[in-house]
């Protein structure tokens, strides 16, 4: 046989093995670069015992993917499940998931110690006593149903639809649960966005009309970081890989961060910048581009809406670009490197070198504000403002190489049964009118708002979410649960104790990762993907031949998870279908009954996923099927520059282009298989949609901002009473030099540490092991200056509304003047309550009218348990909760709360211990109402006598005449 | 999932899954290699203990350990092939320099000169070349003759096979008439006289300096030609001990093998043109070093400390 005889023989039998959906290059070779098990053989793969050592002992598992839920990464797992105990013994990375390529953090492997977790909640409970007494009852899961149904139904049927509240941690799905409130016609979504992104999301959101950035790492040229991605932060696990890739492709990394984070280290150029300067440098980075002309002139021209500022700012209607270039020179000649020299305190000879490598992009630049300085400072939305302006003057956007806007690499499908109807009513404790541009809901004022407002939520659902230990001032959490005038029911979803948990009715045990069913899609790369979450031992036991119609029957206990739980709920809320509602909840094959969840999926998977039935065909599999077998589907990649694709002649019928060039049609949207979001553009005068805008003649799909461009200048921001702000600018931080007093210093609360995540992971024993405190860190300088002497002394850190005590951490990798301390850390459980043992300390909670205190009992110890590791516990300190002293800080536009602090650091007093908190909530609320009076309302500014521009996102968007301010409210539209 | 196979077209374009699955069988065996091995007609797969015997213990399947001046995996060989792979814009794996990543890379540059159109299937094309005249064929030819020595069962088959595969794309390919840039650049062998013992040793066991592979299999055949006590160590220490019992006969048996190699690579100048002499050449030379060092040895010096045998100057 020939050469090319045996080629084609290869080649047909590959052609064969692969058509039987079996690997044929095996995964372990290095024409596939990684090492897995080939996918054919996931039913039964065989590893040796490593515990049976040196024997060889046989163990045959069945690996079944799943997504992890202990970020919002939503990397894939592989749980392998033991044929012969039906357990998971293991969870390893997913290789068919394109977003994490089958690689994990420490945070994915762990999930098996939050499954077998000797402290997890198994079983439905009820308050026994008081709330927050800590006295509990089992009760069954219908008690539970029945109980909360009536009063929603109640609610419902009196129009007290704001009174149902639905408030999330990280979603870890997309678009179930908006899909359900939606279906209930609640305006209650209430998320954890504005203490966590919404700074971010709002200087992207005001450039390009999405929220989140996609920084295509792997081909950039050059990646700027103000986040300390390569070892937390959002999309952690897929971007470090990225980045990694980028790095040895040639790629420079410039980071800012005022600590020397992990990722700090990894940097080509570290820039240490006094916390909130970070726009003051981006801005001298543009400005220097702008004199140079080291700009992409041609991208600038065609995409940004410079003739409308122009005309609108400047009153110049006629301009040419090349007036426009001379405005734009002149409005940022200001920002040079020694003005953010003198800000930032780093040489501007230093941030001249960085200009230069930032220059030298061009189309390769991907930026990333995760967090860190965004969600710190006052004005911090302006870090991603001005990041994006870098972006847009290179033309870096959605190229190869550059940063691309969420939402076109993302796929979230159409979900069968899709609710047509809008809440009527607007939740003004989530959608304040002080807060008219808030990016998302007002989360963590609503005691303040509650209590302002003199509101009252009846039933109140908290999921995954840890409101007290996670939101500054947690006291008045507290207060709040606590007071049954405000809050008439609160059911805690969660798998495992948490602080808000003390304070719920009931708390309901849901599942972890490898327990439920999610659908995810997140911006990781230029592509789009779906992930499916399943409950590993179901699939596991229907590969078996066995039917599960109940999650609950594989999970341990009576652990139940979400989708099946809101299908019962809604039908009990609803049972006779008179509410409109169950009707969403119906099977599309059989009306009249419950939609299963493998229903619901398999819909979706059938109807709403491109080339997802032709890969499942290919293989002999339904959708759901392939779903469950690989977990995760690329639904494109090279998404590319969707702004430049020419809208097509089928969409254009009885075309009407306005003088600023945007373009309407009467042409219908052609059907999408995605679910229904984004912004929403008003039709033009006679009703036409809009579909692009004319660039240079052509017709091009653009940007899904009101002009169709990029808005250098934001006319929402310049009508809705920040005129000032309209452009990229800079906004001194509230910890800037000048507020602050002489003895005071910035405290920077925003960073993670690596492995650990909020408050989910406490309850992972590997993970407690390698981070389980939060010291103060602070340079040797200043340690002098306060007089603390050695790395675990003591200190006190003085706040607005009280104190708390940490031990310091004296180390040069923070800036001098500056001192930080993780949020991360600090988790506890009030004497007398379960808990999590591994993680928590156990706390004395004392209160004198306003004034509280937490006094540490017992910190970490050995224990006896069903898991023979935690007599292992060799771990005593597990960290100070700050976030109690911190006064509420909502920035005035984005509605961000503003992590930094302005503190006070001394030796801590006699008598003092680690872990001591003291807090004064009357001193909160105080705090609450000045940075109240930063604000500009809505019924003050609002230009159109309404609560929030119609165009901007929303996760639940209300119907149109929800949006219109009361009459009595508007005095200056 | 990998691009689908190219076909051939008028014989032109690189026999892609053939050279992908040549590429897998350099990994170790598994159950997952039996669908492979069967279209290679290579079947059954070799067991574990013979990959090991081979490729762990023989010949390391690294193209750094035949190309850097240390006889080792790594150093700037590696790091010159790592460059290949970011400058066609690949990111480089972990280990650049295997066979199996470097096969895999040259057959995912040829499907792609095959699919594509215009000037990036041009560019694929040019860089697949480049690849085998570089970091393929500048070790390749020399590597897979030693397996076929070691092993007369699938694994010499293989090698036979996949000798085949290149040397058709070189054919195909053309032969360049300047040596690949390792080897331009490689030193020779050391003379001890002039670098002493240490450097002598580590040069003897590179096999771009020496011009030809020596294997543990080697030594062990060596000692028992001359029937000397084998101590169990790395080469090196098998090597210097080697010559410490008997450092003339053990030079000359050295310089035998190195001359049968370079006579081997001669052969071979046909279809290999410049490599091929190179290695011929670095070989021939090693062999006539060998030699003279021996003939200055005393016919038997039982016990001589090994250093100074090959370290005393012949010239002064």
């Amino acid at each position: 046989m020939n050469l090319n005889e045996l080629n084609r023989r290869v080649s047909a039998a590959r052609s064969e093995v692969e058509g039987r959906g079996e690997t044929f290059y095996p995964g372990s070779s290095r024409i596939h670069l990684a090492a897995f098990p080939p996918k054919e053989r996931w039913n039964d793969w065989v590893e040796l015992d490593s515990r049976a050592w040196p024997r060889r002992v046989e163990k045959r598992y069945m690996l079944v993917p799943t997504t992890c839920f202990n970020c919002e990464s939503a990397c894939g797992l592989l749980a392998y499940v033991d044929r012969e105990s039906l357990e998971v013994r293991k969870f390893e990375g997913n290789p068919e998931h394109p977003g994490s390529r089958g690689r994990n953090c420490g945070k994915g492997p762990a999930t098996l110690n939050q499954v077998t977790d000797p402290d997890r909640i198994l079983y439905p409970l009820r308050r026994a006593g008081a709330r927050g007494e800590g006295r509990w009852e089992r009760v069954t899961w219908d008690e539970a149903l029945d109980d909360i149904a009536d009063r929603i139904r109640k609610a419902i049927e009196e129009n007290r639809h704001n009174e149902v509240m639905y408030h999330v941690g990280r979603p870890g799905e997309d678009g179930y649960t908006t899909r359900m409130l939606a279906a209930w016609g609640v305006d209650g979504h209430n998320s954890h966005t504005n203490v966590c992104s919404s700074g971010s999301r709002a200087g992207h959101h005001w450039w390009m009309g999405m929220d989140r950035p996609s920084p295509d790492h792997a081909n950039a040229k050059v990646i700027l970081l103000v986040s300390s991605h390569l070892e937390t932060g959002h999309y952690f696990n897929p971007h470090a890989q990225r980045i990694m890739e980028g790095k040895e492709n040639g790629a420079k990394l410039v980071v800012l961060d005022t600590r020397l984070s992990n990722t700090a280290t990894h940097a080509d150029h570290w820039l240490a910048p006094y916390p909130g300067s970070e726009p003051a440098i981006f801005l001298a980075v543009a400005s220097w581009m702008i004199r140079e002309g080291r700009y992409n002139r041609e991208f600038v021209r065609r995409w940004w809406n410079w003739q409308e500022y122009m005309e609108v700012a400047k009153g110049s209607s006629s301009a040419s670009f090349e007036d426009f270039e001379v405005v734009l020179r002149q409005a940022y000649e200001e920002y040079t490197f020694e003005f953010a020299s003198a800000e930032s305190g780093i040489d501007a000879r230093t941030l001249r070198d960085v200009a230069e490598v930032i220059a030298g992009a061009g189309t390769r630049l991907a930026t990333y504000n995760w967090r860190s300085a965004g969600s710190g400072n006052l004005g911090g939305w302006q870090v991603a403002r001005t990041m994006i302006f870098l972006c847009a003057l290179q033309g870096a956007l959605a190229t190869e190489g550059g940063t691309f806007p969420n939402s076109w690499n993302k796929f979230v499908p159409r979900p069968p049964r899709l609710p047509h109807q809008h809440p009527k009513q607007w939740s003004e404790v989530e959608w304040p009118k002080e807060y008219p541009l808030a990016l998302m809901e007002m989360s963590f004022l609503m005691p303040h708002l509650m209590r302002d407002q003199g509101g009252h939520v009846d039933v109140y659902f908290t999921r995954v979410y840890n409101p007290v230990w996670t939101n500054p001032d947690g006291f008045s959490w507290v207060e709040m649960l606590t007071d049954e005038r405000q809050v008439g029911l609160h059911a805690a979803l969660t798998p495992t104790w948490n602080e808000t948990a003390y304070f719920a009715d009931y708390v309901l045990p849901m599942g972890h990762s490898s327990e439920r069913h999610d659908l995810t899609s997140y911006e990781q790369y230029d592509g789009q993907w779906i992930g499916f979450r399943q409950p590993v031992l179901r699939a596991a036991r229907e590969r078996l031949g066995e039917e599960i119609t109940d999650t609950r029957q594989v999970n341990p206990g009576e652990v139940w998870e979400e989708n099946e739980f809101w299908i019962e709920l809604t039908w009990r809320v609803d049972p006779d279908g008179s509410l409109g509602i169950r009707e969403f909840f119906e099977s599309v094959k059989r009306p009249g009954e419950k939609m299963t969840v493998d229903e619901f999926y398999g819909w979706i998977f059938e109807n709403s996923v491109p080339g997802l039935p032709e890969a499942a065909a290919a293989e002999g599999l339904s959708p759901l099927e392939y779903m469950r077998r690989y977990g995760a589907f690329e639904v494109a990649k090279k998404v590319g520059q969707v702004y430049e694709d020419p809208v097509p002649d089928s969409e254009l019928e009885d075309v009407h282009v306005d003088s600023a060039g945007r373009v309407y049609t009467r042409a219908p949207a052609p059907p999408s298989p995605k679910a229904p979001g984004g912004t929403k553009i008003d039709p033009d005068a006679e009703g036409r949609r809009r579909v692009g805008v004319r660039i240079d003649g052509e017709i091009l799909r653009g940007w899904p901002t009101p002009s169709g461009r990029l808005e250098f200048w934001s006319r929402t921001l310049h009508d809705w009473g920040w005129p000032e702000l309209a452009v990229p600018t800079y906004v001194k931080s509230h910890i800037h030099p000048q507020n602050l007093d002489r003895d005071q210093m910035p405290l920077i609360t925003t960073f993670r540490v690596p492995v650990q995540i909020h408050t989910r992971s406490a309850n992972a024993k590997w993970l407690d092991e390698i981070a389980h405190t939060n010291p103060l860190w602070i340079h040797p300088t200043d340690a002098a200056r306060l007089q603390i002497r050695s790395t675990g002394d003591l200190v006190r850190v003085e706040t607005d509304t009280g104190y708390f005590v940490a031990k310091a951490w004296i180390t040069e990798g923070i800036r001098p003047g500056v001192a930080a301390c993780s949020h991360h850390m600090g988790r506890w459980r009030p004497e007398g309550q379960e808990g999590q043992r591994m993680g928590m300390s156990t706390v004395r909670l004392d209160r004198e009218g306003s004034e509280w205190g937490v006094r540490v009992q017992t910190g970490g110890r050995p224990f006896a348990s069903a898991d023979p590791d935690t007599l292992r516990m060799w771990w005593t300190d597990l960290g100070v909760h700050q976030n109690l002293t911190h006064g509420v800080h909502p920035d005035p536009v984005s509605g961000m709360h503003c992590w930094h602090q302005a503190v006070r650091v001394r030796p801590a007093e006699p008598g003092d211990r680690h872990g001591d908190v003291s807090v004064d909530t009357a001193r909160s609320f105080a705090v609450y109402r000045k940075w109240l009076e930063k604000t500009r309302p809505a019924d003050r500014h609002s230009p159109d006598g309404t609560r929030r521009p119609w165009w901007m996102l929303r996760p639940v968007r209300p119907e149109r005449a929800a949006y219109t301010l009361p009459t009595s409210a508007t005095t200056a539209s | 999932m990998e691009e689908a196979a190219a076909d051939l077209r008028g014989g032109e374009a690189a026999p892609v899954e053939l050279i992908r699955a040549l590429a897998v069988m350099s990994e170790p065996p598994g159950p997952e290699h039996v669908a492979v091995a069967e279209a290679l007609d290579l079947a059954p797969v070799p067991d574990q203990a013979l990959y090991a015997k081979i490729f762990l213990f023989q010949l390391y399947p690294y193209g750094s350990v035949y190309l850097g001046p240390e006889g080792m995996m790594g150093g700037e060989a590696r790091s010159r092939i790592g460059g290949f792979w970011s400058a066609v814009g690949r990111t480089p794996p972990s280990e650049p320099d295997h066979l199996g990543a470097l096969l895999g890379l040259y057959a995912g540059l040829s499907a792609e000169a095959a699919q594509g159109q215009g000037a990036p299937s041009r560019l694929a094309r040019r860089a697949a070349a480049a690849l085998l005249h570089e970091h393929l064929a500048s070790w390749c030819f020399v590597y897979l003759s030693r397996v076929g020595e070691l092993d007369g069962g699938a694994y010499g088959r293989w090698a036979a096979l996949l000798r085949e595969a290149l040397m058709d794309r070189m054919q195909e390919e053309g032969r360049p008439d300047a040596l690949p840039v390792h080897l331009r650049d490689a030193p020779g062998l050391a003379d001890p006289r002039t670098y002493g013992g240490s450097s002598f040793l580590d040069s003897l066991l590179a096999p771009v300096r020496a011009g030809f592979i020596l294997t543990r299999a080697d030594l062990v055949a060596l000692a028992r030609d001359l029937e000397l006590g084998l101590r169990m160590g790395e080469r090196r220490y098998v090597l210097e001990h080697l010559l410490g019992l008997e450092p003339r006969a053990v030079l000359h048996g050295l310089a035998s093998r190195a001359e049968r190699d370079a006579e081997d690579h001669l052969r071979a100048e046909a279809d290999l043109g410049v490599v091929a002499r190179f290695w011929a050449e670095r070989a021939a030379a090693t062999a006539e070093l060998l030699g003279e060092l021996g003939d200055r040895v005393p016919p038997s010096v039982p016990g001589a400390d090994p250093s100074s045998v090959i370290q005393q100057p012949t010239s002064s």
